[in-house]
């Protein structure tokens, strides 16, 4: 592949390839520089960045970074690109597609319509030239809207994934926990348990509580338990009532084997939840994260978040009713501290919308990372801002099985509150009709969980 | 409205039936949660005493040589120091293969292991005789990951390895231990080839439970000759109770 240069008036920088300007144009971040593949110097980046704003589109599409006969999501990546689609900005460089998409007659029309024909690859790209109100900017501009039960993603509204994790699964726990969380009015976009153990008899265990819970109060949202994925088919074949079919997935072919997945792996558990007929369309739930693929040793020397990119991009061809990044989750050796995990947050959910997915985002840090709840509040409120579809629901921003911190019930009461936002619209009728029914959740726990009998 | 709902308190430790003042939580709980971090974050630091696992043990170390290096170089905490790397082949050129090896690390938690891994090893090496198994010497590993137990094993051509490590802390439990367990382990094995059991503390799985689950979980691979996601254990009932709150 072409070398890219940069000359400077006392210095002349050669990058040897794409992957190599993608890398150093990045924004920094210890992952990058664990990988080994981050500029050497803030010089360095900025002169990346000056010759991947001089870069033409078309370029991304002459050779992948990552080679099409030894990747799966790579082939998946440019068979499913649309030339078409394309064409619009095939004229663009990197940095001229900065400004297109910024444009005020640039809408969420325009941007729906190249949606098809960009590669993340071109995506990541042009978050690397942006500020953060950039990626704010023109992320709002997108609506995408996703339908099971509830509806979420549309203007105005904001959805959350309620997550009443358990250390031991302990189905009365998690009952409290979703009875609690629902009356802050969460739990729009899924109620979503990760369970503690691998085992198929918990997990279908799981399944029924939620199914029956939500049949019994008809409550407009879909459930989830987020084993692994071969454990949802079986499930499914088991007649377990599955609604979303979940896996974590990641931008390289290495990281998701890694996971025990693939696409014809992932084609089957779709087609699995589908012929269920709860959904109709889109029935996958995916989580991704910067970091994941290095972590893996799946990287092939290509930035962190170029390679979250392309995990929006495998995702896309399964047409899924939720996808968040984790964004915080992994660690401070792959994102050191808040700046770092404020601007990936901001990054990926501009990267996700661009690419058509329906975007949220588990705004979150570990203790070993250096960040707090303060910082989290900055996100929360930032990727409000942004549009962003949904968030988690954990009790107290707490959760007690995973041992991280995310965001609160009352953080989601919070930016709603700050910014107008409402719940999914079928959510917001049944919360509605909960309270006209003289407080009817609160009975609903009495008699679902009798006083003083754990 | 605090009032009427913190009847759900009864049922979980997680925090819910906060109340609230506009969207936010009362001052109190809003502290608690700041002094939990607080701890949270401290444990993050401490080191590893050695004095406080009963059960004799071996130590080694990883490439790193502080907690700093160790947060920041996943790859230095999965391979072994040199020294200790001598120090193993040594050790085990005197003993025969193993059917297991369990591997204590202290990971993200020192205090986890400090806490709740001497119960484990008890039972576990208990379990371990009982069902006519192998088990090799019991390692004690200083600023290790999950695949340091992989290095470890090869070294001792052990049919599987029991990685009993310091999960990252949490607010309500900075003393959790996790197990990854792989079978035929040697450098290069991906997480989709190892099983998990996670919360092994005061409030989560017990000590003696978690041992157990362990041993029929090494029981099965062996059997089966696999671990992983390949390998689904259905664990009898009596071993994952949940400890009383």
């Amino acid at each position: 592949m072409a070398a890219y240069r940069t000359t400077l008036s006392h210095r002349n920088y050669v990058f040897q390839n794409l992957g190599d300007v993608l890398a150093k144009a990045s924004p920094l971040r210890s992952g990058d520089v664990l990988a080994g593949v981050a500029a050497q110097s803030e010089e360095e980046r900025v002169a990346s960045q000056l010759a991947l704003s001089e870069i033409p589109l078309k370029d991304f599409l002459k050779s992948p970074l990552i080679p099409y006969e030894n990747d799966e999501v790579t082939r998946i990546l440019y068979d499913s690109w649309d030339e078409e689609a394309f064409h619009t900005i095939s004229h663009l460089t990197v940095g001229e597609f900065r400004e297109f998409l910024l444009d005020q007659k640039t809408n969420h029309d325009t941007i729906r319509k190249i949606s098809p024909g960009l590669i993340p690859e071109m995506v990541a790209g042009v978050s690397k030239l942006m500020r953060n109100q950039d990626l704010i900017s023109v992320a709002r501009k997108v609506e995408v809207i996703t339908k099971f039960r509830s509806t979420v993603g549309k203007k105005g509204h904001l959805s959350v994934r309620l997550q009443p994790n358990h250390p031991t699964d302990d189905l009365k726990a998690i009952m409290a926990v979703i009875l609690d969380g629902l009356s802050y009015g969460c739990g729009d976009a899924v109620i979503g348990i990760n369970p503690a153990t691998d085992s198929l008899e918990r997990m279908t265990e799981l399944q029924k509580l939620l199914s029956h819970l939500i049949e019994s109060l008809s409550i407009p949202t879909q459930s989830c338990v987020l084993g692994h994925v071969t454990h949802q088919i079986k499930a499914i074949e088991g007649g377990s009532p599955v609604d979303l079919v979940f896996q974590s997935i990641a931008g390289t072919q290495l990281t998701n084997e890694s996971f025990g997945v693939n696409a014809q792996i992932l084609q089957e558990a779709q087609e699995a939840a589908l012929s269920l007929k709860r959904g109709e369309r889109e029935v996958m739930y995916f989580e991704t994260g910067q970091g994941s693929c290095l972590s893996a040793q799946g990287h092939w020397r290509i930035d962190q978040q170029t390679l979250e990119a392309r995990a929006y991009g495998f995702a896309r061809v399964f047409h899924p009713f939720l996808i968040n990044s984790v964004v915080g989750f992994i660690g401070p050796e792959y994102l050191y501290d808040s700046k770092q995990i404020i601007r990936a947050g901001l990054e990926d959910h501009f990267c996700g919308k661009l690419l058509g997915l329906p975007m949220g985002c588990d705004v979150c840090y570990t203790n070993h990372a250096e960040a707090d709840q303060d910082d989290m509040d900055n996100l929360l409120t930032l990727l409000g801002v942004a549009g962003c579809n949904y968030f988690m629901g954990v009790p107290g921003a707490d959760d007690i099985m995973l041992n991280y911190q995310s965001t609160s019930f009352h953080d989601a009461c919070y930016v709603r509150d700050a910014l107008g936002l409402k719940p999914s619209p079928e959510f917001e009728l049944w919360l509605e009709k909960m309270k006209s029914e003289n407080n009817g959740l609160l009975k609903a726990a009495s008699r679902l969980l009798p006083k003083g009998s754990p | 409205m605090s009032n009427d709902w913190s009847f759900l308190k009864n049922f979980t430790h997680a925090r819910i039936a906060l109340g609230r003042h506009g969207n936010a939580v009362p001052t109190k709980e809003l502290l608690n949660f700041r002094l939990a971090h607080s701890r949270a974050r401290d444990s993050v630091w401490q080191e590893l005493d050695e004095n406080k696992i009963t059960h004799q043990a071996f130590v080694i170390q990883s490439e790193c040589s502080s907690k700093k290096e160790f947060l920041l170089n996943p790859d230095k905490g999965r391979k072994l120091s040199q020294a200790s790397k001598e120090e193993l082949q040594k050790l085990a050129s005197r003993g025969e293969p193993s059917d297991c090896l369990l591997v204590l690390a202290d990971g993200l938690s020192a205090k986890a292991l400090h806490t709740n891994a001497n119960g484990f090893v008890k039972e576990f090496v208990q379990e371990m005789k009982m069902s006519g198994l192998r088990l090799g010497p019991v390692l004690l590993a200083k600023y290790a990951r999950v695949a340091l137990g992989d290095i470890v094993a090869e070294i001792f051509q052990a049919r599987s390895v029991v990685m009993l490590i310091g999960e990252r802390p949490g607010l309500a439990s900075s003393d959790s231990l996790g197990v990854y367990f792989t079978y035929l382990p040697k450098p290069g094995k991906s997480d989709s080839e190892r099983n998990c059991i996670s919360n092994i503390h005061s409030r989560g799985l017990s000590s003696e439970g978690a041992a157990k689950m362990t041993s029929y979980l090494v029981q099965q691979a062996l059997k089966l000759k696999l671990s992983g996601v390949d390998l689904k254990v259905e664990y009898p009932s009596e071993y994952t109770r949940i400890l009383p709150l």
